[in-house]
């Protein structure tokens, strides 16, 4: 029965029903007071649940609203004489762009690269390589103030007198600094265009002086200004292999070279 | 595509999945009507410009349902009319001054909702809307499917799993008494 009256209410509240149906249900609510409270009651509960239909309906286009508001209209103007319509434009496809980005960056890139690149030298002999590599070092420092004959003679580049008063001074047995002497022997020689000679006094210098390095290095280049490739190649592999040795850049630098 | 007004007002009347559709496509349809509104109440934001309207398709979508709405003038006229004048609404909230706009325009009175509006206070409105929530999930699916957006019982059962039609109007009724018990009501 109760229920009877709530499907009435909804007839009713939904305009569902007929003139005369109408005229029945309003005057039945004019004259019944169970009934009219009876349909109040059912009212409220009809009312209640279309305000949380209409809640929740609200919040679903919320979220459709947001996300209309923000995407521009598709624009669909027909064209007319104040908007004539736009000639189609040829469009490159995006690929063309791709390579003539690329070919511009090899084209600003490339004189860039040979720039930068260091050169290396394209030497016609061993003795072009010799000459691009040998640096005379200057006479080592004195100490004890008192100039050596020998010292003063390499300072000046007099290579002939350094290497007479050298051999003087290692002709004696008794002289202590011998691998520094061989050393500047050999540089000397080298210097003065005697390769093998030059060899001869760095084979003297000790493994244990701190002339060893040096000595090695320039044995790789006398070895090289003799034309003695083999054993230029093995003392630069021995310079290379080693990671402290001083010379060990120029050395894989004179190996490359040399391929 | 542009659906008519007569399409429209059928597929809501019919209620269930067809009347969710058309209210979304009415919804979608007409949504130029707030990007008007953005250049012409320009005091109003977004989320403003979207309430007024969503209120708006509330009730059209209700006046569509109760009869109130007899095409007498074309649904986006009336949508317009009624977005319009939320607007206004809106303005008025956010002005200090109790301005005066002469260009409201009246909404088309809903003589069918007069007397339950004189029997219902907005107070039981309310307090129907948080025992419904005490419901349980079950019963408010039911009475939301049925009630609300118009399903019908096979429908119902369909959508939320049940035997047949039957049990979903022996549910609904159940649940409808208990809301009503709930209510305070023997």
């Amino acid at each position: 029965m109760e229920h009877q009256t709530y499907e009435l209410l909804k007839r009713y509240a939904q305009g569902r029903m007929s003139e005369t149906e109408r005229a029945d249900f309003e005057h039945r609510l004019a004259t019944d007071a169970a009934f009219a409270e009876e349909a109040a009651m059912w009212a409220a509960i009809y009312k209640g649940i279309q305000a949380e239909g209409d809640r929740q309906l609200e919040k679903q286009l919320r979220d459709a609203g947001k996300k209309l508001i923000q995407t521009e209209p598709v624009a669909e103007l027909k064209p007319s004489v104040v908007n004539p319509a736009l000639k189609k434009r040829f469009q490159v496809p995006r690929w063309v762009y791709a390579i003539a980005a690329a070919l511009l960056l090899l084209l600003v890139a490339w004189p860039v690269y040979q720039n930068l690149r260091p050169s290396e030298p394209a030497f016609a002999d061993n003795k072009a390589l010799f000459g691009h590599y040998f640096r005379q070092p200057p006479a080592p420092e004195v100490r004890d103030a008192q100039v050596s004959a020998w010292r003063a003679a390499y300072q000046n580049k007099d290579y002939a007198a350094a290497t007479a008063e050298l051999e003087h001074l290692l002709a004696d047995p008794a002289y202590t600094r011998r691998s520094e002497a061989n050393l500047y022997l050999g540089l000397s020689r080298l210097a003065s265009g005697q390769g093998q000679q030059a060899l001869d006094a760095f084979r003297e210098v000790s493994a244990d002086s701190f002339d060893w390095e040096d000595a090695q290095w320039y044995s790789a280049l006398a070895y090289i200004i003799v034309d003695d490739v083999v054993h230029a190649k093995q003392t630069l592999r021995e310079i290379s292999d080693r990671e402290d040795h001083p010379h060990r850049q120029e050395a894989q630098s004179v190996l490359n070279a040399m391929k | 595509m542009t659906y008519s007004d007569e399409h429209l007002t059928g597929e809501i009347r019919t209620g269930g999945v067809r009347q969710e559709r058309a209210v979304k496509h009415l919804y979608e349809q007409c949504f130029h009507i707030v990007r008007y509104g953005k250049t012409k109440y320009r005091q109003l934001d977004d989320d403003d410009l979207v309430s007024a309207y969503n209120s708006a398709i509330l009730a059209v979508r209700n006046q569509i349902l109760n009869g109130a709405f007899r095409g007498d003038s074309a649904i986006q006229t009336y949508l317009n009319r009624i977005f319009m004048n939320r607007c206004i609404d809106f303005l008025r909230a956010k002005s200090s001054n109790p301005i005066e706009f002469v260009e409201r325009l009246p909404d088309n009175a809903d003589e069918s909702q007069d007397l339950l509006n004189r029997w219902v206070t907005e107070e039981q409105i309310e307090k129907v809307r948080q025992k419904l929530l005490q419901l349980g999930g079950v019963c408010q699916q039911i009475l939301m499917y049925s009630e609300y957006l118009g399903y019908n019982s096979a429908e119902i059962a369909e959508a939320i799993g049940f035997k047949n039609a039957n049990s979903v109007n022996s549910k609904k009724y159940a649940c409808l008494q208990k809301l009503r018990e709930l209510m305070g009501v023997k």
